[in-house]
C-alpha cells in the first residue's frame, strides 16, 4: 500500500514524538531561562552525556539481538569501586589497600575493562550456551555483581584518588574534556563494529531473525558471548569514568543506569525488539534524554516529579516503539 | 534497623525477588513463553510445558534472591555464595528444560 503524504508526515511525527517534544521543551527552556544556551552549560551536558552514552552503545549491543543487560547499572558500581582501590593517594587515611603503590590509571582501566569483561563473558555463556533468556540471565549477574562489589568495598564508599586520575575527568584537550573524548572514541569504535565487521552484521542478523541467522551460518553462540563481554568492558569504563568525575566510588555507583541506557536507546530508534539500531540512535536518545533531565532542573521542576516525567517519556518511546513493530509486521 | 538501611543493604535482591515473583507467576497463569523468549524466536516442542517449568525455574531464582536479602545481615560472602550456586543450578536446569520442552 503506498502512503500519501499526509500519511507519512503523520507516521513521522508519531514516530518521532518524544524526540519532536523534547526538541520543542529544550527550545522553551533555553528562551525561558538565562544560561541554558551557554558553552559551560554544554559542556556540562556533553561531560555528563559522555559517561551515560559508553553504558548506551553496550547496551545497544544487547538491545540489537532482542536482548537486554540489567547487570549494567551494578557493573558500573563494580568497576568504579575496583578503579577506585587501585587508585587511591599513598597519604590518604582511608587507603583500601594500604601498602600499595597507586598504578598507572591507563593499566587500572584495564584491569576493570578485563574484569567486567570477564562476568559480561559469563552472562552471555548463560544465554548462548544454557538458553537462559537475557532479561533473567543479566538479573541474576546483576545480583552476583553486586555481592561481589559488597565483599570486595565492605560496603565501604572510596576517595582519596591519585591526580592522575581526577584529571581523566579535569583535564582537557583541543579545550575538550578527556571524558568526552573517550566517549568520542568509543562511540567511533562501536560504529566500526556496528557497520564494518562480520561480527556487526551477524548481530544485526541475530536480531532481526535468529533462527534465520542460525541457518544462514551465523555462529550465534559466539556471537553473543563477544557481545555481552565487549558491553561489559563498555560498563567497566563507565564505572571509571564516573568514578572519576565523582572523586569517588561506591556499589551504589550506576544505580538505576541499565534502565536509563535501554531508555535512551529506544527514544533514539534501536529496538527493544531486535535487529534495528545504530550508534546515531544512542547518541541522540542519550542526548535527549540528557537535555530532558536538565531542562527539567532549569524548569524548577521538583527532583522528585522528575522521576515521574522520566518514567512517562521511557513509557510513551517504548509505546512508539512497539506500535512502529506492529505496523511493521 | 531502620527501613531506610534495609533498603540500602537489601533493597536491590528484595526488588528482583519482586520482579521474579511476577514474571514466574505470571508465565506459570498465562503459560506464555513470549512474555521472557520476546517475538520471533524458534517455535518450543512444548510451549505451555515450557512456561510453567521456566516459570518454576523464576521462583526458585526469586526465592533465592529472598535468601540472599536476608543473608546480607548475616554474613556478604555467605550470601554472594549462595546466589552463585542458586545462579549455577538454575543455568543447569534451564539448559535441561529448554532441551526437553524448549527448541
Amino acid at each position: 500500500m503506498v502512503k500519501t503524504k499526509q500519511q507519512k508526515i503523520k507516521d513521522f511525527l508519531i514516530n518521532n514524538g518524544v524526540i519532536i517534544v523534547m526538541f520543542i521543551l529544550v527550545i522553551y527552556t533555553g528562551f525561558t531561562s538565562d544560561n541554558f544556551f551557554t558553552s559551560n552549560n554544554l559542556m556540562n551536558i556533553l561531560m555528563n552525556m559522555s559517561s551515560r552514552l559508553v553504558i548506551a552503545l553496550g547496551i545497544a549491543g544487547c538491545v540489537i539481538t532482542a536482548g537486554c543487560d540489567l547487570s549494567a547499572g551494578r557493573m558500573i558500581g563494580l568497576g568504579g569501586c575496583i578503579a577506585g582501590t587501585l587508585l587511591q593517594r599513598m597519604d590518604y587515611s582511608g587507603k583500601f589497600f594500604p601498602d600499595m603503590e597507586p598504578l598507572n590509571v591507563f593499566v587500572a582501566l584495564l584491569i576493570v575493562m578485563t574484569i567486567c569483561a570477564a562476568f559480561g563473558t559469563i552472562t552471555g555463556f548463560f544465554i548462548a550456551y544454557l538458553s537462559v533468556p537475557p532479561f533473567i540471565a543479566t538479573l541474576a549477574m546483576m545480583e552476583i555483581v553486586y555481592g561481589l562489589g559488597l565483599i570486595y568495598t565492605n560496603a565501604t564508599p572510596l576517595g582519596g584518588y591519585v591526580k592522575a586520575y581526577t584529571n581523566v575527568s579535569n583535564g582537557k584537550f583541543l579545550g575538550i574534556n578527556y571524558l568526552i573524548w573517550i566517549a568520542i572514541i568509543v562511540a567511533a569504535i562501536t560504529w566500526f563494529i556496528f557497520n564494518m565487521t562480520r561480527h556487526g552484521k551477524y548481530m544485526y542478523a541475530i536480531g532481526g531473525n535468529p533462527q534465520a541467522a542460525e541457518v544462514a551460518g551465523v555462529p550465534v553462540k559466539k556471537t553473543l558471548i563477544l557481545i555481552y563481554m565487549k558491553a561489559a568492558a563498555m560498563y567497566g569504563l563507565a564505572g571509571f569514568m564516573l568514578g572519576a568525575k565523582a572523586g569517588g566510588a561506591s556499589v551504589q555507583l550506576g544505580y538505576g543506569y541499565e534502565m536509563e541506557a535501554i531508555a535512551a536507546c529506544t527514544i533514539g530508534g534501536v529496538s527493544v525488539t531486535g535487529g534495528r539500531g545504530k550508534v546515531s540512535s544512542a547518541i541522540i536518545g542519550v542526548a535527549v534524554f540528557e537535555l530532558l533531565k536538565v531542562a527539567l532542573q532549569y524548569l524548577g521542576v521538583d527532583a522528585n516529579a522528575q522521576y515521574i516525567a522520566i518514567g512517562i517519556v521511557i513509557f510513551v518511546a517504548i509505546s512508539l516503539d512497539i506500535r512502529k513493530y506492529i505496523a511493521k509486521k | 534497623m531502620t527501613l531506610e538501611k534495609l533498603m540500602e543493604v537489601a533493597g536491590i535482591p528484595a526488588l528482583l525477588f519482586a520482579v521474579c515473583m511476577y514474571y514466574g507467576i505470571r508465565l506459570i497463569i498465562t503459560k506464555d513463553a513470549t512474555a521472557i523468549r520476546g517475538q520471533n524466536q524458534k517455535a518450543l516442542k512444548d510451549e505451555k510445558t515450557y512456561a510453567v517449568m521456566a516459570g518454576r525455574l523464576i521462583l526458585f531464582f526469586g526465592a533465592a534472591t529472598l535468601i540472599m536479602g536476608v543473608l546480607l545481615f548475616v554474613d556478604t560472602i555467605i550470601a554472594v555464595a549462595e546466589i552463585i550456586i542458586s545462579t549455577t543450578v538454575m543455568g543447569i536446569l534451564w539448559k535441561r528444560m529448554n532441551d526437553k520442552y524448549g527448541c
